[in-house]
């Protein structure tokens, strides 16, 4: 494949976004309302593009493996779109149809809709969304660092803008700002740590640093049996690399951000925020810690300790725990999400962190395959779930006529006046609770079953056993799974079984005890019950509601009919198959690459 | 006069003036860094940097990375930084306007600079600094850069530029939407969130 | 006919489902309403003609239906009967009819009402009859949500924290049985496929050969029954984790308090017996002591309890946590005549204890509320209810020739009987004869309590001089009579028939599932 057909799904994103900035500069109403037809366009584009590829691709003989512009003839430039990538880049697109969606204009004049404001700026709002899926794209692709850096900021500046100009508050603007200041931050530090990588492998290829990195026997040939040792240097490039990663995930330390910039950003932009980076975060990290474990994941001291522990363990235990506790303590429906994303980041690393001893537990546990699988599922699975549940507080919002619906108070009741909303919010609760039948049940057993597999796998001879470090993830996942049932059940509870007139901040257990009533400066609480006309199934509301329909459908669907998780599941098989497995043609590659180094 | 010829053709050889340069550039570099933080006037702080930059090119210099130590003069010394002065002079209120930052902000960027600090000179102390041989075949090493940039570094490099593209979109995008936005708040009299969660609690 | 042979069981299942899709369509009340009873009566129906199916001395699963579910992970739609699950599948069938009639009077939303009072029935019929681990475990869970939303809206003043608490405390105890659904996964490799198995009836082979040779170790095999037990315990609910119950019987609504006591109590012990036992067989053995402590502490300190209570509705909540107590022990002692014994109290306290509940209910629609001290009397204004409340009250205190009495006599004389040399307990060396006698006389005890607080209620709400503002009560009408005919018949029959009702279908059953403990 050229590299032009393989950047296809990207080029077009671009020329896309490029479009709708032209569209833009015009201020007509009709410009307004086209631009998320184009984007809408682009992605359906681009999204059958990866059905097909994802479907064409059978065994790494018959896909294009490797592509790019190749160093030195050798296979692995700085683009790798593997089945791992085809993968993510189908998920990626799929759910930013459903982003999109959420995003569609329904105001009169197409300035936004009843959670979002772009003004007049449709096209700028939609290209910055295609832009920052064609980082995540290029992200899932590459092989090189300066590639993968570029890929990172991409995903992530636009949302910086996305941010701050999505509602006309201050509100938002902090938000943004805050946003902006720590993001820049963590990218500072994240390229501190690739400079630092690069200084100590003189490889910016992500493949050349595996190859520097892994020890070699006396005839040049790579060891990829013997886990390697970081110096000190290298150890400081990972953690800050591991830092920058943390801030895009939003895993503990790195999460203080998500409770104010997710509550600030209108509710489509955070629902942007808790897939597109976290996605690009996640993806970045397995392919360092891929870099540095080999193609058998023989990852190094901080990242895992030979008793299970270590920097992984050490974060998912973490996250999970505080994303949970966070979440448990809110009064605003979007901060409870918000933390909810921190404790699913926790899951996903919780799996990462028994694929990491992988190394010190028989093969025949797999946890290997079974690890990467719970990622690559989770992250489809959490994107899905999760955008039902802002969908439905934005479409709450615009049946109100308010900014928007995010405290306990604004959903109290909805129920009753709601039903299908509310079940859709419940449908996505109990899927984020992990309750069977939904796609959130689904990922938490593939969470579970490494992490489980480790945990009473044999210890090979001669090792110290990972059994007590695992048998305490399972139970801490176990103990977190029943905390986050708590505030989940919450709002299904404020949406059912409580009444508009008896709901007070107070319901909040941390609320003081005697709250100032809200205001309501408009006036709509009274209006409530007269709806003269529906406004939820006005021709505008169309595209969020049909947003909420897709993904309610996928958290369902994927979570009961079996045809549907195994098409999932396939691709996700496939996926993690490949990138754990040492490529076909890499030896020839080695012997170049060690002959290069010496 | 042979012996104080003799003498300073010692001193003066092939590894002293590197090594003095060396000394100098890093000196101005640390020193001028040291001025960027300490600084609470924001244009001193502006021309500090400034030297930190020039020592940092003086040291590429000395590396005989010639075009690396052009294009930092160029684009950051000559670009960034003139930009910089520019847009403190243009957005802020008072061109002299000063940092004030807390006592406890002080206190944690001190301990987090000293734990860095300490990681950074443990990670360097045991760094493996083999002397490392040139490749000096090439006379230009502009070519392999414009030919590494354009061929197998053409995505990176390409990508490079829509990034930038989206900075300066955003850029532009929210000094309209902020002008846009104050309006409509002043009109809407609407209320910060930490307003409102101060109302609350 | 052969086709209904086939599908019988999944037809049971699905019933239910297709009633709840059409009473949500319905035009009125008053048609989701006989929709719903309509669909209660014909899944009971089709429950009967397992009667003439079922092969009684089969001994294992029978009428198996099967097909794949999710392939990759080896999980399978499969499900059977055997003699375990087919009393509490008439059981729970008939209950499920007669709580549609008495939900007659529900205003509030009645068709949502009704279709989540349909799912639930699915919920049940699903977990007695599927054999797959998965499937199971999938019912088992699913049958949380219904009940969430039909105690959450449909209940008392303090519906919102009984429902949560009932959801967080099930919640619990079911991802305790996720560890040991997807460690048995893994620790079992199926034959034909080479994956994990969840099949339920070949699991238990599967463990103890996983336990022979060596790759499962005693140690994960106690975690594994520990886990599973801490889930079924809680559903059951046994002492240190019972407190949902009381919240959740007193805010629920009567019909849903008769499900709740009849049906998902029995939920929690069908587990232990389907799951816990057979697969940590072992397990079971060496950690006896603690199940029977657990067990008998239950009997006591729910009677305890319920005799201290003012509530007639917790009253009677209570009086289900002692007699569940009862199964839980009649696992312990692992013997044919305490298991049967255990199975056969199941029944019985689902007969009895939904008769219980519509009895309360019956007396708060009238007086509005349920403190027992202010009732008295009864007996004279509402003869007829005072007789059907004395049959379900003397079938729960356990009156020879009412059903309480042989469950409870069947496994006091199991506990006993574990005493004996010979015995599972005695001869693997798990228990001396001295460690067996203090919980078999302790559990007597608590049949003497049962006895004490129940008279003590018929006392105090029955007899005495009839109270003035009762006066005006009227008679319990036919909608009622409806509901306490056929249960206070049905625990009549149950107390004198009992072999013809449940142990010609127990008895082979058990049988084979003591040939998987020895």
């Amino acid at each position: 494949m050229s590299l032009l057909s393989l950047l296809l799904p990207e080029l077009i994103l671009i020329v896309a976004a490029s479009g709708l900035l032209l569209l833009g500069l015009s201020n007509k109403v009709a410009s307004r309302r086209l631009a998320p037809v184009v984007a809408m366009l682009a992605l359906i584009v681009t999204f059958c593009i990866q059905i097909y590829r994802v479907k064409a691709g059978g065994g790494p003989t018959q896909h294009d493996t490797f592509g790019g512009i190749s160093r030195d003839g050798s296979i692995y430039g700085t683009l790798r779109i593997a089945e791992f990538a085809q993968y993510i880049k189908l998920i990626s697109l799929g759910i930013g149809i459903l982003l999109t969606l959420l995003a569609w204009p329904t105001n009169d004049d197409a300035t936004g809709n009843s959670a979002l404001h772009f003004g007049h700026d449709a096209g700028e709002f939609f290209a910055l969304m295609l832009l920052s899926l064609t980082g995540l794209l290029l992200v899932a692709g590459a092989n090189d660092i300066m590639l993968l850096f570029l890929g990172i900021e991409l995903a992530s500046i636009p949302t910086y803008i996305m941010v701050s100009v999505s509602r006309p508050l201050p509100v938002a603007q902090e938000a943004g700002v805050k946003y902006f200041f720590l993001g820049a931050f963590a990218a500072a530090i994240m390229l501190f740590g690739f400079s630092y990588l690069y200084g100590t492998t003189g490889a910016t290829n992500l493949y050349e640093i595996m190859l520097n990195l892994h020890p070699k026997d006396a005839s040049g040939i790579i060891d990829w049996g013997t886990r390697i040792t970081l110096t000190p240097w290298q150890s400081l490039a990972v953690l800050m690399l591991v830092a920058g990663f943390a801030f895009k995930m939003a895993v503990v330390p790195l999460h203080f951000y998500v409770g104010d910039v997710y509550q600030g950003a209108a509710t489509p932009v955070t629902a942007f925020l808790s897939f597109v980076p976290k996605a690009s975060g996640f993806v970045a990290l397995i392919k360092l810690l891929f870099a540095l474990g080999g193609p058998n994941w023989l990852l190094p001291e901080p990242i895992v300790r030979a008793n299970g522990t270590g920097l992984l363990w050490v974060l998912a235990i973490l996250t999970m725990t505080v994303g949970n506790v966070l979440g448990l303590l809110q009064y605003n429906v979007k901060r409870v999400l918000a933390f909810s994303s921190v404790a699913h980041s926790g899951y996903m690393m919780a799996a990462l962190a028994a694929l990491a001893t992988s190394q010190f537990v028989s093969p025949a546990s797999n946890v290997k395959t079974t690890g990467l699988q719970a990622v690559l599922f989770y992250l489809a699975a959490y994107g899905i779930m999760n955008i039902g549940a802002f969908g439905v507080l934005q479409l709450l919002s615009a049946r109100d006529g308010k900014d928007s619906a995010e405290t306990f108070e604004d959903l109290a009741g909805k129920g009753r006046h709601h039903v299908s909303l509310a079940l859709s919010m419940a449908v996505c609760c109990f899927s984020l609770t992990g309750i069977p039948l939904t796609v959130g049940f689904m990922g938490k057993l593939m969470i579970i079953k490494p992490a489980l597999a480790a945990a009473i796998a044999k210890t090979p001879v001669g090792m110290s056993s990972v059994r007590p470090a695992m048998t305490w993830l399972v139970v801490i996942i176990m103990i977190n799974a029943a905390i986050s049932a708590a505030y989940y059940l919450r709002i299904v509870a404020t949406l059912f079984l409580r009444s508009e007139e008896h709901a007070h901040p107070a319901t909040a257990p941390h609320a003081a005890p005697h709250p100032a009533p809200r205001p309501h400066p408009r006036g709509h609480h009274l209006a409530d019950h007269a709806h003269p006309v529906d406004p939820l199934f006005t021709r505008h509301t169309m595209p969020i509601l049909l947003a909420v329909i897709l993904s309610v459908a996928g958290t369902l669907l994927f979570g009961m009919i079996p045809s549907a998780t195994e098409l999932l599941g396939n691709g996700v098989q496939s996926a993690a198959r490949i990138e754990g497995d040492i490529p076909q043609a890499l030896p020839g590659l080695s012997d170049k690459a060690v002959a290069a180094s010496k | 006069m042979n012996s104080i010829a003799s003498i300073l053709a010692l001193s003066v050889d092939a590894q002293t003036v590197p090594a003095v340069l060396f000394y100098l550039f890093a000196g101005i570099s640390a020193a001028s860094a040291l001025g960027v933080v300490l600084s609470r006037n924001i244009v001193r702080t502006a021309v500090c940097l400034l030297f930190t930059l020039v020592g940092v090119a003086g040291l590429y210099f000395l590396l005989e990375s010639e075009f690396l130590a052009a294009v930092q003069l160029v684009v950051y010394v000559g670009g960034t930084l003139i930009l910089i002065v520019f847009g403190v002079m243009l957005t802020s209120k008072s061109p002299f306007s000063r940092f004030e930052p807390k006592a406890g902000e002080v206190v944690v960027a001190i301990a987090a600079c000293i734990i860095l600090f300490a990681a950074l000179v443990m990670a360097i102390r045991s760094a493996d600094f083999r002397p490392q041989t040139l490749d000096t075949t090439q006379k230009y090493p502009v070519v392999a850069l414009g030919q590494a940039l354009l061929g197998d570094y053409l995505v990176p490099f390409e990508l490079a530029s829509v990034v930038l593209l989206v900075v300066m979109i955003g850029a532009a995008y929210l000094a309209k939407s902020r002008k846009r936005d104050d309006k409509r708040a002043v009109a809407r009299g609407a209320a910060t969130l930490s307003q409102k969660a101060r109302q609350w609690s | 006919m052969q086709f209904l042979q086939n599908n019988l069981l999944t037809l049971l299942i699905f019933l239910p489902t297709g009633g709840a899709v059409l009473t949500l369509l319905a035009k009125n009340r008053d048609a989701a309403r006989w929709t719903a009873l309509a669909t209660t009566l014909v899944t009971l129906a089709l429950s009967l003609v397992l009667l003439i199916t079922f092969k009684t001395n089969f001994g294992a699963v029978q009428m198996v239906q099967e097909g794949d579910w999710i392939p990759a992970f080896n999980i399978k739609y499969k499900v059977g009967i055997d003699g375990l699950s087919l009393p509490l599948v008439l059981l729970s069938t008939f209950i499920c009819a007669l709580a549609a009639i008495a939900s007659w009077n529900i205003e509030k939303m009645t068709r949502g009402y009704f279709a989540l009072f349909l799912f639930l029935e699915t919920g049940i019929l699903g977990t007695f009859l599927a054999i797959d681990f998965f499937l199971f475990y999938v019912f088992f869970e699913v049958t949380l949500l219904p009940m969430y939303f039909l105690i959450g809206i449909w209940g008392g003043p303090r519906k919102e924290y009984a429902a949560i608490k009932f959801f967080l405390y099930t919640l619990v105890g079911s991802i305790a049985l996720l560890i040991v659904l997807i460690g048995t996964h893994l620790y079992t490799k199926d034959a034909a496929t080479g994956l994990g198995s969840f099949d339920l009836v070949k699991l238990p082979l599967l463990i103890k050969a996983a336990i022979a040779n060596g790759s499962m170790s005693m140690d994960v095999v106690r975690w594994f029954f520990v886990l599973a037990m801490i889930c079924f315990l809680i559903k059951v609910p046994a002492v240190p984790f019972h407190t949902w119950l009381p919240d959740a019987h007193v805010e629920a609504p009567t019909a849903m308090s008769m499900i709740l006591a009849a049906l998902l109590l029995k939920m929690g012990g069908y587990g232990i017996f389907r799951v816990a036992y057979p697969l940590f067989s072992d397990a079971g053995r060496e950690l006896w002591m603690i199940v029977a402590f657990v067990g008998v502490l239950s009997i006591l300190y729910g009677a305890l309890c319920a005799m201290a209570q003012t509530d007639f509705k917790r009253l009677v909540a209570y009086s289900s946590v002692s007699h569940m107590g009862f199964v839980v022990l009649g696992a312990a002692m692992m013997t044919k005549t305490a298991a049967n014994g255990a199975l056969f109290m199941m029944i019985a306290h689902g007969i009895t204890s939904a008769m219980l509940f519509f009895i309360v209910g019956v007396a708060y629609d009238r007086a509005h509320h349920r403190e027992i001290s202010r009732f008295g009397g009864l007996a004279t204004t509402m003869p007829v209810y005072f007789g059907l409340s004395a049959i379900g009250i003397f079938a729960n205190l356990g009156l020879p020739g009412l059903c309480g009495f042989i469950g409870e006599i069947m496994v006091l004389l199991g506990s006993f009987e574990a005493a004996k040399p010979g015995s599972i307990l005695i001869q693997s060396g798990a228990a001396s004869t001295r460690q067996i006698y203090p919980f078999a006389v302790s559990a007597c005890l608590g049949v003497v309590l049962t006895a004490a607080y129940m008279l003590w209620t018929i006392q105090r709400v029955y007899f005495g001089p009839e109270r003035a503002e009762y006066r005006g009560f009227k008679e319990v009408d036919s909608r009622e009579q409806v509901v306490l005919w056929p249960l206070a018949v049905m625990a009549l029959l149950l107390g004198i028939l009992p072999t013809l009702f449940v142990f010609s279908y127990t008895d082979s059953t058990v049988e084979t599932l003591f040939k998987l403990f020895r």
